[in-house]
């Protein structure tokens, strides 16, 4: 393998990379709820994708990709005999610690995210990740799920106050302006 | 339990668990990840670095062929006013008769209304562009003028002329310079008066 195909083949899987990973990595979050796992799955991900160089060509590279990411983390919960809660997790897992000037929230309110995003439904969080860690639209996140907008607005509804009613139950304040 | 409530006394609305969201994600997500990638639209309306590059033979022919319809139009505009047009026929059969001062037609039995008076007002008081050299030469003498093609105004919406004779101009006729200039000025109609 000369060097310039080499060079070709990392360029392509950076653009890849530009291009699927902010997606990817929301899914891996809707799944195991934790951004840090999420990147590991990410990274995973990529990591075996850069070792399919001499493999079989890939037809989908996403789905491809997404499938490998969701297989490792269904695996890593497994050996670890961890259903992907986050509360759990958050004993022994690094603490993802943004820089404060990012945040907005503090860090007690983001742990109180987290343990509310795991306590959902699967198919709640999936929406609230899509929505507002993708920014997409309802009619974008239906077509993905292969469902109606409306669908999708009620479910997103219902997913808010759920949340909020998980919120107000751990005894986290709103503190308005 | 009472004092959980009294510590909760702040709702959460869903608004407050949009913002709340956004503001978590964005702190959540990999710096590397934040920035979405460019859709293929707005890529393609990105501003690229303009170039300036000379015409192409296309372009120029396209030129080329736009002035070659610009003097065809004004050449038809100009035989429209010319006396060519005089040779009017209204639709009842009567011959039309050019006024002496020759800034206006009116057809014989049909009175000019006040609208086809000012309409002709109007079109009179506007500059008509000077034709191009050749056109000039294809006109009689007494029109070469800007003012002469000024003064022949038809106040009649068109539908009167006899397009015979405008047809008769040899408009695409190609030029030849190696020899004299072939000049067809198409004969003036008489009028019943003149014969």
């Amino acid at each position: 393998m000369s060097k310039k195909r080499s060079r070709e083949w990392l360029d392509q899987i950076e653009q890849v990379y530009r291009e699927q990973g902010r997606e990817l990595w929301a899914l891996f979050y809707a799944q195991c709820g934790n951004a840090d796992r999420a990147s590991d799955a990410l990274q995973e991900s990529f990591a075996r994708y850069h070792e399919q160089r001499n493999g079989a060509p890939i037809r989908d590279v996403r789905a491809w990709l997404l499938q490998v990411g969701r297989n490792w983390l269904r695996d890593v919960a497994r050996r670890q005999k961890v259903a992907a809660k986050p509360t759990e997790n958050l004993d022994y897992l690094p603490t993802r610690t943004g820089e404060p000037a990012d945040s907005a929230i503090s860090e007690e309110l983001r742990d109180a995210v987290r343990e509310g995003l795991a306590q959902l439904k699967p198919a709640d969080r999936e929406v609230l990740v899509l929505r507002y860690s993708l920014n997409w639209s309802s009619i974008r996140i239906a077509e993905v799920l292969e469902t109606t907008a409306s669908a999708i607005d009620m479910r997103l509804s219902r997913a808010r106050k759920r949340l909020a009613e998980i919120l107000e139950k751990s005894g986290m304040k709103h503190e308005r302006p | 339990m009472k004092d959980r409530d009294s510590q909760t006394n702040t709702h959460w609305s869903e608004a407050d668990v949009e913002s709340l969201l956004t503001e978590f994600f964005r702190a959540e997500m990999p710096a590397e990840l934040r920035r979405p990638p460019r859709s293929r639209e707005s890529r393609v309306q990105s501003p690229e670095p303009a170039v300036l590059s000379k015409p192409s033979r296309e372009r120029r022919a396209a030129g080329y062929k736009g002035l070659g319809v610009a003097a065809c139009a004004l050449l038809l505009t100009v035989a429209t006013l010319s006396p060519i047009g005089k040779n009017l026929v209204s639709p009842n059969g009567d011959k039309a008769v050019a006024n002496p001062d020759r800034t206006t037609v009116a057809v014989k039995d049909s009175p000019v209304t006040e609208s086809n008076a000012t309409g002709t007002a109007i079109a009179a008081r506007k500059p008509l562009p000077t034709p191009p050299r050749e056109i000039l030469d294809m006109l009689p003498p007494e029109l070469r003028s800007p003012a002469a093609n000024a003064a022949h105004v038809f106040d009649g919406p068109g539908d009167d002329l006899d397009l015979r004779d405008l047809l008769e101009i040899e408009v695409f006729e190609p030029r030849d310079n190696s020899k004299p200039r072939k000049r067809r000025i198409p004969e003036r109609r008489r009028l019943p008066e003149e014969r």
